[in-house]
C-alpha cells in the first residue's frame, strides 16, 4: 500500500543506495511501469502476425496460417489476437516485425539467455538487463521490481533486489514466526538474502486476498503483478508459455496467443488510470521456420516479431506494425533458404523503450543494459 | 551412522536410510529387471487413450447438431488421465519415500530428468510415469547407448517432441499424403540429450537426423514403438561427417547413429558433466575428468561410471556447494518424520476431482519442480542457485506446515540431531530451542540451510 511514510522512505533508501554506489542518476522514483513479457519457445512471427501484403506469403503458406484480420494495408493479426483489436486501434498496442536477437543458432535456451542477457556473447554476463536496469535507477527496496511466477527468471537474476514471488501462498505457522527464519538464517551467505527476499514475498502474500484472480495460471499471474504494480511496484516480469509449435500450430498457437491476448487486457482491466503509465514489452526468443514442416507445425528459425502495449504508447508509436525494412519473403530472401531474415536488433527497441521510460543514456544503454547494441537513430515509441 | 556415511546418504540418497545403513555399492549389485506390470500398464492405457478418442471423434460425427456429445466425452477422458496422474505422482513420490534403495532411486530422477518430459498433454499425463519404470529404471545400469536407445523410442518421447507426426516427405506414406518431418527430436537428442550444444554438429546435420529418425512411431492399436519403413525417408544421409542409411530405409539407420552418439567424445564429456553437477555440485572438474574417462574407457558402461562417482574423493568432501532439488527434498521431509500410515494414503475427494493428499500429490503441485513437467526438454536446472531463489525457498516453506502437522511428536533437538547428523549447525540448534512450539520446531529444521543443502 503506498502511503506517504513509505513513499518517502523508499526514496530516501533510494538516494542513499546511489550515493553509496557513486551512481548520480537514480529513476527509482519514477511512476512509470514496465512490465516484461517473455514468450518462452519461439513465437511463429509470420502466423501470429501475419504479411499478407508480401506476394509470396501466401505461397510461402497457402494452407498454414490461421484466420487473421487485417490491421494495415500490409499486416494482418493472428485471430486469438481479436481481443487486442481494440487497443491496437486506441494506439495502445503494437508489433515490431522481423527482428531477433544477435544470436543464430537455434537453440530455445542459448536463444532465450540472449535475450535475457540482453548481451551480445553468449558468456559475458551472468546477470539478467532488468535487474541491470534496477541497478541503474538506483531501486533498493525488494517491491520495486518483481519476478512473478514459480521459478526464477534469468531476465530478473543479479545482485539488485527483487520480489520473486509466484501465485499461491499459505502461509501457516510461518505468519506469525517469521523472526525465526531470520535467526535461522541469519549470516547465511545464500538463505540471509534468500530470507529477506521470502519476507517481502511473505508481506505481499498476505495482501492476496485483493486479488481479483487467486489461484493458477496466467489470470492470477497477471492479478498479482497488477496489484503490485500499483503499489510500489515499477517492473515486473513473467513468462508465457507453449510457443514451440513443431506440430498442430492451428490449435497449440492459438491457445498461447489467447494468452497473451488475457495477459494484455487483463493488464490493462485491473491496472486501471496505472495502465496510462504503463508499457508492456512481449518477446519470444527467435521466431520459426517460414515453411511448414511436414506435420502442421513450424520448426526452430531466426527472426521474429514482438509486441508493445500499453497507455504510455498512445503518445507514440502505438497502433503500428513497425517495420523499417521488410526482408521480403521469396527463397532467396530468407536467412539460410528457411527463416525470416531478421533485420534489426530487438535489443534496440528495448533499449529505446528503456530511454523514453526512465531516461537512460544512451552510454549506459549500450554499456550496461544491452552491452555492444547500436542505440543509434532513435525511435520515439512512447 | 558415522559422518562419512552421512555424507553419502545426503548426496546420493534421501538423508538417513530406513534401516540404518545405505550401501550403494551394493544396489548396483542388483541385476536390473524389466518391469512387466508396469509394461502392460502403459500398453493398457496407450490403446485405452486411442479407443476413447477414437470415441470422441465419433460421437462428435453421429452427433453433429449435438456439440455437447464430443465435450461430454473429452470431460470423462481428461477426470481418467486427472486420475492417473495424482495416482502416478502419489506413487512416485511414495516408492521413493519408502525406498530401501535410495540410489537407485536418485539416478532414476537424474535420468529421467535428463530424457525429461513436458507432461502437457493427456497422453503424456498418462505416460510420463510408466516411462520411468518401463524405460528408464531397467535400462540405467547398462550401457548408454541401451537407455539412450530406450529413452528416444518411447511411446513417451516420440509423443513429447513430436516424433509421432514425422514423416519422410519421399517416403510411400510422405508421397501419398504430402506429409513430412519436424526437426524437434532430431534437434534436442543432440543438444541435450548426448554430444550436448557446441558438441560438433549444424543445422544440416539435424536435418538429416530428423530423417533418418522418420518412420518410428506408436502404433495404437499395440502401444508399441515400431519402425514403418513406409514411412521412412530413403536415401543415404550424411550426418557429423558420417553417412547413414541407404536407398532403403531400416530399423538399423536410427540405432547406427544412437551408437556413433553415444561413443562420441562429446557424450561422455556432457553426461559426466551432468552427473557431476547433479550429485556432487559445481567446480568438480577432477570428477568430472574421471567420470569422462571412465565412460570412454568402459564404452558408455553406466554402472562402472557409478562406481567411479561414489569412491572418487570429491563425493567424500563436506556437504553445503550444492542444494537439493524439490523433489528430493520433499522425500526427504516425508523421509525424516514418523508419519501414520493412513495419513499418506491417496484419499478420494469430491466427484468429479482427481484422488489427493496434500502431502504427496499436493506438494508437487505446489513446489517449483513439477513431476514430468520441466518447462522444457532441458529438464529441472542442477544449478544450486535455481534452487536458492526466493520463490523456491518460498514455495518450500509453505509445504513445511502441512507436513510437520503430520509427525509424530518428537523431541525437536533429537529430531534435528537424528536428521541433519553431523551437520547440524549449532544456530539450527539454538533457533529451535527457541521456538514457541513443537511443530514449528520441527519445521524449522526442514527449513534449515543444511537440510536444504546436500
Amino acid at each position: 500500500m503506498i502511503n506517504r511514510r513509505n513513499f518517502l522512505h523508499a526514496v530516501a533508501a533510494a538516494g542513499a543506495y546511489s550515493a553509496m554506489r557513486g551512481i548520480t542518476f537514480a529513476a527509482a522514483n519514477s511512476d512509470k511501469r514496465l512490465i516484461v513479457i517473455i514468450q518462452r519457445g519461439g513465437m511463429d512471427s509470420l502466423d501470429a502476425v501475419q504479411p499478407i501484403g508480401d506476394p509470396d506469403f501466401a505461397k510461402l503458406r497457402p494452407t498454414g496460417s490461421a484466420r487473421s484480420f487485417a490491421v494495415d494495408n500490409y499486416f494482418a493479426f493472428h485471430e486469438a489476437l481479436t481481443p487486442l483489436k481494440p487497443l491496437f486501434e486506441a494506439k495502445e498496442l503494437s508489433v515490431i516485425h522481423s527482428l531477433s536477437t544477435p544470436y543464430r543458432n537455434r537453440s530455445h535456451f542459448e536463444a532465450q539467455d540472449y535475450l535475457e542477457r540482453g548481451a551480445d556473447a553468449h558468456d559475458t554476463t551472468d546477470t539478467g538487463w532488468v535487474n541491470r536496469l534496477i541497478t541503474l535507477m538506483g531501486g533498493t527496496k525488494f517491491n520495486f521490481a518483481a519476478d512473478v511466477g514459480s521459478g526464477s527468471q534469468l531476465v530478473m537474476r543479479g545482485p539488485a533486489p527483487y520480489l520473486n514471488i509466484g501465485t499461491n501462498n499459505e502461509l501457516g505457522f510461518w505468519s506469525d514466526s517469521t523472526q525465526f527464519l531470520e535467526m535461522l538464517y541469519n549470516g547465511d551467505k545464500d538463505f540471509a538474502p534468500v530470507m529477506a527476499g521470502v519476507q517481502a514475498n511473505m508481506q505481499q502474500s498476505m495482501m492476496a486476498e485483493d486479488d481479483q484472480h487467486p489461484g493458477k495460471g496466467i489470470e492470477a499471474t497477471c492479478s498479482l503483478t497488477a496489484r503490485m504494480m500499483k503499489e510500489e511496484c515499477r517492473i515486473a516480469s513473467f513468462s508465457i508459455y507453449g510457443w514451440d509449435t513443431h506440430d498442430n500450430q492451428e490449435t497449440r498457437l492459438g491457445k498461447s496467443l489467447e494468452a497473451l491476448s488475457t495477459a494484455i487486457t487483463q493488464l490493462k482491466q485491473e491496472l486501471g488510470p496505472v495502465w496510462a503509465n504503463t508499457l508492456v514489452i512481449a518477446a519470444s526468443e527467435f521466431g520459426r521456420t517460414a515453411h511448414f514442416n511436414g506435420t502442421g507445425g513450424t520448426d526452430h528459425g531466426t527472426g521474429g516479431a514482438a509486441f508493445l502495449a500499453g497507455g504510455l504508447l498512445a503518445n507514440g508509436e502505438g497502433g503500428k506494425v513497425i517495420n523499417k525494412k521488410w526482408p521480403g519473403l521469396s527463397h532467396d530472401k530468407l536467412l539460410e533458404a528457411r527463416d525470416l531474415m531478421p533485420t534489426d536488433d530487438v535489443r534496440r527497441y528495448m533499449g529505446w523503450a528503456l530511454a523514453d521510460l526512465y531516461g537512460i543514456s544512451p552510454g549506459d544503454l549500450s554499456s550496461k543494459i544491452f552491452p555492444g547494441v547500436d542505440v543509434g537513430s532513435k525511435l520515439k515509441l512512447i | 551412522m558415522n559422518d562419512a556415511e552421512y555424507t553419502k546418504a545426503f548426496r546420493f540418497g534421501y538423508g538417513i536410510p530406513l534401516n540404518g545403513k545405505f550401501d550403494p555399492m551394493a544396489e548396483l549389485e542388483i541385476l536390473p529387471k524389466r518391469n512387466l506390470e508396469a509394461e502392460s500398464e502403459l500398453v493398457g492405457r496407450i490403446i485405452y487413450l486411442g479407443e476413447q478418442n477414437a470415441l470422441a471423434k465419433e460421437a462428435k460425427m453421429a452427433n453433429a447438431d449435438n456439440p455437447d456429445a464430443k465435450k461430454t466425452k473429452n470431460k470423462e477422458l481428461n477426470q481418467q488421465v486427472q486420475t492417473y496422474h495424482a495416482q502416478d505422482v502419489h506413487n512416485a513420490v511414495m516408492a521413493a519415500v519408502t525406498s530401501d534403495q535410495m540410489f537407485s532411486n536418485r539416478l532414476q530422477a537424474f535420468w529421467a530428468n535428463h530424457f525429461a518430459l513436458g507432461a502437457t498433454n493427456r497422453f503424456l499425463r498418462a505416460t510420463a510415469r510408466l516411462y520411468e519404470a518401463t524405460t528408464i529404471r531397467p535400462n540405467m545400469f547398462g550401457s548408454f547407448y541401451d537407455l539412450l536407445v530406450a529413452a528416444e523410442l518411447s511411446p513417451a518421447m516420440v509423443y513429447y517432441l513430436n516424433l509421432q507426426n514425422s514423416i519422410g516427405p519421399h517416403s510411400k506414406f510422405g508421397n501419398r499424403s504430402k506429409k513430412g518431418f519436424n526437426e524437434n527430436l532430431g534437434r534436442e537428442i543432440l543438444e541435450l540429450h548426448t554430444v550436448g550444444v557446441g558438441g560438433g554438429y549444424i543445422q544440416d546435420d539435424i536435418v538429416a537426423f530428423s530423417k533418418i529418425l522418420t518412420g518410428w512411431h506408436v502404433e495404437k492399436d499395440s502401444g508399441q514403438v515400431v519402425f514403418t519403413p513406409g514411412r521412412a525417408e530413403p536415401g543415404t544421409k550424411s550426418m557429423m561427417g558420417k553417412s547413414f542409411g541407404g536407398a532403403k530405409p531400416q530399423e538399423q539407420d536410427a540405432k547406427d547413429v544412437f551408437r556413433f552418439l553415444a561413443n562420441h567424445s562429446s557424450t561422455a564429456s556432457f553426461i559426466a558433466h551432468k552427473l557431476t553437477a547433479h550429485f556432487v555440485g559445481p567446480n568438480n572438474l577432477d570428477l568430472e575428468k574421471t567420470l569422462e574417462a571412465e565412460f570412454k574407457s568402459s564404452s558408455g558402461n553406466l554402472t562402472a561410471v557409478y562406481k567411479v562417482l561414489l569412491t572418487h574423493p570429491a563425493s567424500a568432501a563436506p556437504l553445503g556447494k550444492n542444494m537439493r532439488n524439490d523433489f528430493v527434498f520433499l522425500v526427504s521431509a516425508l523421509r525424516a518424520g514418523k508419519i501414520n500410515q493412513q495419513a499418506l494414503e491417496l484419499k478420494s475427494r469430491q466427484e468429479d476431482k482427481p484422488p489427493g493428499n496434500p502431502m504427496t500429490v499436493g506438494s508437487m503441485e505446489n513446489l517449483t519442480q513439477k513431476l514430468w513437467a520441466a518447462p522444457s526438454p532441458k529438464g529441472w536446472s542442477d544449478d544450486p542457485s535455481f534452487w536458492l531463489s526466493p520463490s523456491v525457498i518460498g514455495a518450500r516453506l509453505i509445504r513445511i506446515p502441512i507436513i510437520v502437522k503430520h509427525f509424530e511428536d518428537e523431541e525437536p533437538a533429537a529430531f534435528a540431531a537424528r536428521v541433519l547428523g553431523p551437520n547440524l549447525r549449532p544456530q539450527t540448534l539454538s533457533t529451535i530451542k527457541l521456538a514457541s512450539s513443537r511443530q514449528l520446531a520441527l519445521g524449522l529444521v526442514l527449513a534449515s540451510p543444511e537440510f536444504n543443502r546436500s
